[in-house]
């Protein structure tokens, strides 16, 4: 065999020793098709970030889950506390992102009544998405002025004003059924919305600019009662 | 050389070695034991490499035991000294990283026309989509006694989240870019240690902004100001150490590297965060003969968390086969995320192409951008 021949074998075998080592030693990365992190097991587990991509997919019962245990071992984590409101809120089907984009739809088709724009905006008023749209109230007002930011402002005037317009749905639908509305319910939306106002401030956005002329047209109208029995039906 | 000596020459030699390799253990040892947890966003820069050849990006990362080309000069400035020659290469890169979720809209868009589409669903996906890029250019020429070269690098990442920190819509902007100046020293103290020292002037400039629905709805023009605002730049100097320690037989060599970089802080003008002192360690295996090569490294990065990351943010490995100096193809795990790459290599042009991904969020799993590169450049 000359020389030439015996390196050309030698050099052949070891491309193939070396590929297949090669191959053997990535399978696991070739297997994993780069969808998985190797270390993800082993990666401190940040349930604040975490539940915040869980939000961001929906799934808010284990975004709460998470956030339940972020807030029981720091109650004064109020980052953790808004995201969490923002979860029941979310449950409840009702999104600040979602609302900025219906607004651009609305915006689009020309809705005038500020009112119905703003009821659109929620869900239907079934007793689960009220309760969950208390919860996501009351924990935003478990976070004290002086630690809110304005985002956290802002986040709780508009769960306080759609809470609003969701009970205004529900005392509407009460009357046609029932032929009455519950004074708690009445009085709860009230406060919801003067809350709301209250965390507006002086901002002049569409959604604050339709809280203060529902809560005018109350006033105006004697009472929740009356108000509500005076919308279109 | 006369017997004795020989004998003097070769146990110093293999004594060094044996001193250089428990050292390094050790230093290994005490960072994988080693545990933080990141309680603040994670800084633009923290312990990655200013540049990396695409190709070791590909292989995982683990450059600091044998880096590619340009990516030696930045990697481990006592690489260059190990080898035969004198003259190492003559380089010059260009590479594009372009995020998946990007390359995907344009795509889909591209095929769809969005037809059936409302407003609202059109502008909801284009901002939801992450928008990650880069551009890195490298000019420059490396010897065994060290090298010379220019250098710039820009990434940028913008993404929109439905739910920001504290539940509102927010929008994210980083950015990060440099370009510079490098030149680096090598020496081999035997066949089996080199020392190197790398000095680099760099100019930086950065942006990192979250800003809320509230911040954008209020007013666009004092968000847009605010960004403005948090753009930051200037000029530091920057020293960088390395030492390898290898031991080499006919088809297979081992080595072992530590780096320390950015040597007492570098400090920028301006406001630009300096760049903290990390210190680095890479263990590496290669199979050869005199045309074709395997390289398989892990390297971990910032032995001593400096930054405060996690160890699965900072460790880095793969490998990489090359086949008749031609053809090459690379595989690893950057940060824990599968990468995939490939060199070929014809006259003087060299492309390479593949994928990573790039971990932006404070711990790895949490907010990773899949990264699509492609580099064209020429060798000497």
């Amino acid at each position: 065999m000359t020389l030439c021949a015996k390196y050309l074998r030698f050099l052949f075998g070891f491309q193939i020793f070396v590929c297949f080592v090669f191959f053997v030693s990535l399978s696991p990365i070739i297997i994993s098709c780069g969808s998985k992190n190797s270390y993800s097991t082993y990666a401190p587990k940040d349930l604040e970030a975490q539940a915040e991509l869980d939000m961001e997919g929906k799934r808010y019962s284990d975004a709460q889950e998470k956030l339940a245990t972020v807030l029981s071992e720091a109650p004064e984590n109020y980052d953790a506390r808004s995201l969490y409101a923002a979860s029941f809120a979310g449950q409840a089907g009702i999104t600040l992102f979602d609302i900025l984009m219906k607004a651009v739809n609305e915006q689009k088709s020309g809705t005038a009544n500020q009112l119905d724009l703003l009821k659109g905006l929620v869900g239907d008023a079934t007793a689960e998405n009220v309760a969950l749209m208390k919860s996501a109230t009351d924990n935003m007002l478990l976070i004290p002025t002086a630690a809110e930011t304005p985002s956290m402002k802002y986040q709780a005037g508009i769960f306080q004003a759609l809470y609003g317009i969701l009970l205004i749905k529900k005392l509407q639908q009460d009357l046609a059924t029932l032929g009455t509305i519950d004074p708690a319910d009445a009085q709860a939306l009230l406060d919801a919305l003067l809350a709301a106002k209250g965390s507006f401030g002086t901002t002049s956005g569409p959604v604050d600019s339709a809280v203060g002329k529902i809560v005018d047209d109350i006033q105006a109208k004697g009472g929740v009662a009356t108000y509500i029995q005076s919308l279109p039906k | 050389m006369k017997p004795t000596a020989e004998r003097l020459y070769k146990f110093a030699q293999a004594d060094f070695t044996v001193i250089g390799v428990r050292l390094l253990f050790v230093a290994l040892s005490s960072a994988f034991c080693a545990f933080a947890l990141a309680a603040e966003p994670v800084p633009l820069h923290t312990h990655e490499a200013i540049y990396q050849n695409p190709f070791d990006t590909a292989a995982g990362g683990a450059s600091l035991t044998r880096a590619t080309q340009d990516g030696a000069l930045y990697a481990n400035p006592s690489l260059s000294a190990l080898g035969r020659g004198f003259f190492r290469w003559f380089f010059a890169r260009t590479a594009f990283h372009l995020g998946k979720d990007l390359a995907d809209f344009g795509i889909s868009s591209y095929k769809t026309g969005f037809k059936g589409a409302d407003l609202a669903s059109i502008v909801s996906k284009a901002i939801k989509t992450p928008v990650f890029g880069g551009l890195d250019f490298t000019l420059g020429s490396l010897t065994r006694f060290g090298g010379v070269g220019v250098y710039s690098s820009t990434r940028f990442d913008l993404v929109a989240r439905e739910f920001g920190s504290v539940g509102m819509p927010e929008f994210r902007i980083r950015g990060l870019g440099y370009v510079g100046l490098a030149t680096s020293g090598a020496v081999d103290l035997s066949d089996h240690f080199s020392l190197g020292m790398a000095y680099r002037y760099q100019a930086t400039g950065e942006v990192n902004k979250s800003l809320s629905l509230v911040d954008v709805a209020a007013s666009p023009g004092t968000a847009v100001a605010a960004l403005q605002q948090s753009l930051e730049y200037g000029f530091g100097h920057a020293v960088d150490l390395g030492a390898t320690v290898q031991t080499r037989s006919r088809n297979v060599d081992f080595r072992v590297a530590g780096t320390i970089n950015d040597v007492g802080n570098t400090k920028f003008s301006g406001k630009v965060t300096p760049w903290k002192q990390t210190m680095s360690a890479g263990v590496g295996v290669t199979f050869h003969n005199r045309n074709s090569a395997m390289h398989c490294a892990v390297d971990r990065r910032d032995l001593t968390a400096v930054y405060g990351e996690h160890w699965t943010r900072r460790t880095y490995a793969g490998c990489k086969l090359l086949v008749d100096q031609r053809v090459g193809v690379a595989a690893g795990l950057y940060q824990g995320w599968p990468s995939y790459g490939f060199v070929l290599s014809a006259l003087f042009i060299r492309l390479e192409g593949g994928v990573y991904t790039k971990e932006m969020g404070a711990q790895v799993g949490t907010d990773p951008r899949k990264v699509y590169f492609v580099a064209l450049g020429t060798e000497i």
